[in-house]
């Protein structure tokens, strides 16, 4: 990298241990991509800022940093935490638990970052412009904002958002290089696809294939809700390490697959998706061998205010199974939402809990086990990968509507 | 059969000497490996209940959350980590883990690098300069 003469004296430690720190991370990823310079980046999102995921080791990363008067240059704020339910039993280390994430929220506060604990910071005004450089960390979020937003984010890992954070510039590579956000491969949809969870299908299927590259979806007729667009996202993220994706018609930088083709003479790679690749990529993603149901899961990523709206809408008067348990996850401010109009009543009503800021997939390993919980419903397919291997669950997978029944009835049909 | 050497780019830095864990699949380390016990969790994963520690890692790019940079230095605190990465595209998400756990990686573009190691083979891996040597006269 051509680094000015004051880049060179933070990368030499002269601007002390943390400015060193997150320069000696960010000169590594620009030289690892051959990045000329630097550029501004106006926003970070942090990912992992809790325990589980971050350990003692992590934790000691991050305090160091901010006890050595790390402080955050631009607008940055947090991934989701660790919560409890209370409704659960108590597990033996949740006081510890509980500690270990005050302290992480307490390192960052110092820091400067907004404490917004979601994985959807875009539904609560963390929205980049066309074309802003940003460093978002949180996967399926990187893939929103370059895709739908098309601002420009490559796949931050926590420690090199934070380390954007404290510089506020990150090097010139990947997504933030118009040719570098061109499509790799098609996936040519021949099928209406209806709701989150079909999207969620279709986001892993098209994440397999293009592993790192950019899937570029075909045949997909607008309108498409945002949620449905959260969902392809996250999926996208789970099954490969995909920065973005282009809709030909529908996002902002793919007026049409010519114009978002790497390879402009030969085209790309097409594969089709599908009835059968649906009926196969669901198969994959559900494991459960019986058909009881312990507990359903909502918001991964975290609900839209619609899609809480359209839940309680389903359980109105109703009231869940006596052998479930129903959770909806979302931001404390979307679950705020959800109480001013009255939808979290009739969601608690009807025996569901909504939890605000948390995430089942950074609980304590075993954690579902120790609560009885064998088989999980959802309409997510990163909370169908990441539960089986991270809980040792099972998972029904299929639409919202199909989830809510199984926590009514307490079957999955 | 003569030593095989690989030329590539060290992405972290660091010279490691170990055996070789090959696959030709994408490798989640959030959720796809346990940092307590270095055992590889993913039921679908080509290397379903291998060991990854100790071991230089072979495989074409890492895949999913965010997460998965701490879980590197996690493994390194347990000492159930890899000793060493060698990949043919890199994911920033584990180019950052491999920096600031200290795991030498090496990020090889072009060929078919992979067609060329056995898991089990001894690999000498130098992310200074960018070079593994592959033993193949191992009796």
């Amino acid at each position: 990298m051509n680094l000015t003469p004051e880049k060179r004296r933070m990368l030499e430690g002269e601007y002390g241990y943390t400015i060193q720190k997150a320069m000696e991370i960010l000169v590594g990823l620009g030289e690892c991509y051959d990045a000329d310079e630097f550029i501004p980046v106006q926003s970070a999102h942090l990912s992992a800022n809790n325990p589980v995921s971050i350990g003692d080791p992590g934790i000691r990363f991050i305090r160091e940093l901010a006890e050595k008067e790390g402080r955050f240059l631009i607008f940055t704020d947090t991934n989701p935490i660790t919560v409890l339910p209370q409704k659960f039993r108590e597990i033996p280390s949740q006081e510890e638990w509980s500690q270990k994430q005050k302290t992480i929220l307490d390192v960052y506060s110092k820091m400067g970052a907004f404490l917004a604990n979601t994985c959807t910071p875009y539904l609560i005004g963390h929205l980049p412009q066309f074309g802003q450089h940003v460093a978002w960390s949180e996967s399926s979020a990187t893939v929103f904002a370059n895709s739908i937003l098309g601002a420009r984010t490559n796949r931050e890992g926590g420690p090199s958002a934070i380390a954007a954070a404290l510089i506020g510039e990150t090097p010139a590579y990947g997504m933030h290089l118009a040719e570098k956000r061109l499509g790799s491969i098609e996936i040519s949809v021949q099928m209406v696809l209806k709701g989150v969870a079909d999207f969620g299908t279709l986001g892993y299927f098209a994440g397999n294939l293009a592993q790192d590259g950019i899937p570029v979806f075909t045949g997909i007729t607008p309108p498409v809700s945002l949620e449905e667009l959260k969902m392809l996202s996250a999926a996208c993220a789970t099954a490969g390490s995909v920065n973005m994706f282009h809709i030909v018609g529908l996002t902002p930088e793919a007026p049409s697959l010519e114009a978002v083709s790497k390879n402009k003479k030969k085209g790309l790679e097409s594969v089709q998706f599908d009835k059968k690749q649906l009926r196969q990529t669901e198969e994959i993603l559900s494991s459960a061998e019986t058909s009881d149901v312990d507990l359903v899961i909502f918001g991964c990523p975290h609900c839209s205010i619609q899609e809480i709206s359209y839940i309680a809408s389903f359980l109105n008067g109703k009231k869940v199974n006596s052998e479930v348990s129903l959770w909806i996850l979302t931001s404390k401010i979307i679950k705020g939402y959800a109480r001013n109009m009255g939808l979290l009543k009739i969601i608690e009503d009807a025996g569901g809990m909504v939890i605000g800021d948390g995430c089942q997939n950074i609980l304590p390993s075993g954690f579902f086990k120790s609560q009885g919980v064998r088989n999980i419903a959802t309409d997510s397919a990163k909370l169908s990968y990441y539960q089986r291997n991270l809980q040792n669950v099972h998972v029904h997978y299929g639409s919202t509507q199909r989830c809510i029944n199984a926590a009514i009835n307490g079957i999955w049909r | 059969m003569d030593n095989i050497i690989l030329h590539g780019r060290g992405v972290s830095k660091g010279k490691v000497s170990a055996d070789a864990l090959v696959s030709n699949q994408p490798i989640s380390f959030w959720g796809g490996v346990d940092p307590n016990t270095g055992l590889i969790i993913d039921k679908k994963h080509i290397l379903y209940n291998q060991n990854v520690t100790g071991k230089i890692m072979f495989f074409p790019v890492s895949k999913g959350s965010a997460g998965s940079s701490y879980q590197l230095l996690k493994m390194v605190e347990n000492g159930t980590a890899p000793v060493g990465i060698v990949n043919l595209r890199a994911d920033p998400v584990l180019v950052t883990g491999a920096i600031i756990s200290c795991i030498p990686m090496v990020v090889i573009e072009g060929g078919e690098p992979l067609a060329e190691v056995r898991t089990g083979d001894l690999v000498i891996l130098d992310a200074n300069i960018g070079i593994i040597t592959i033993e193949k006269n191992k009796i």
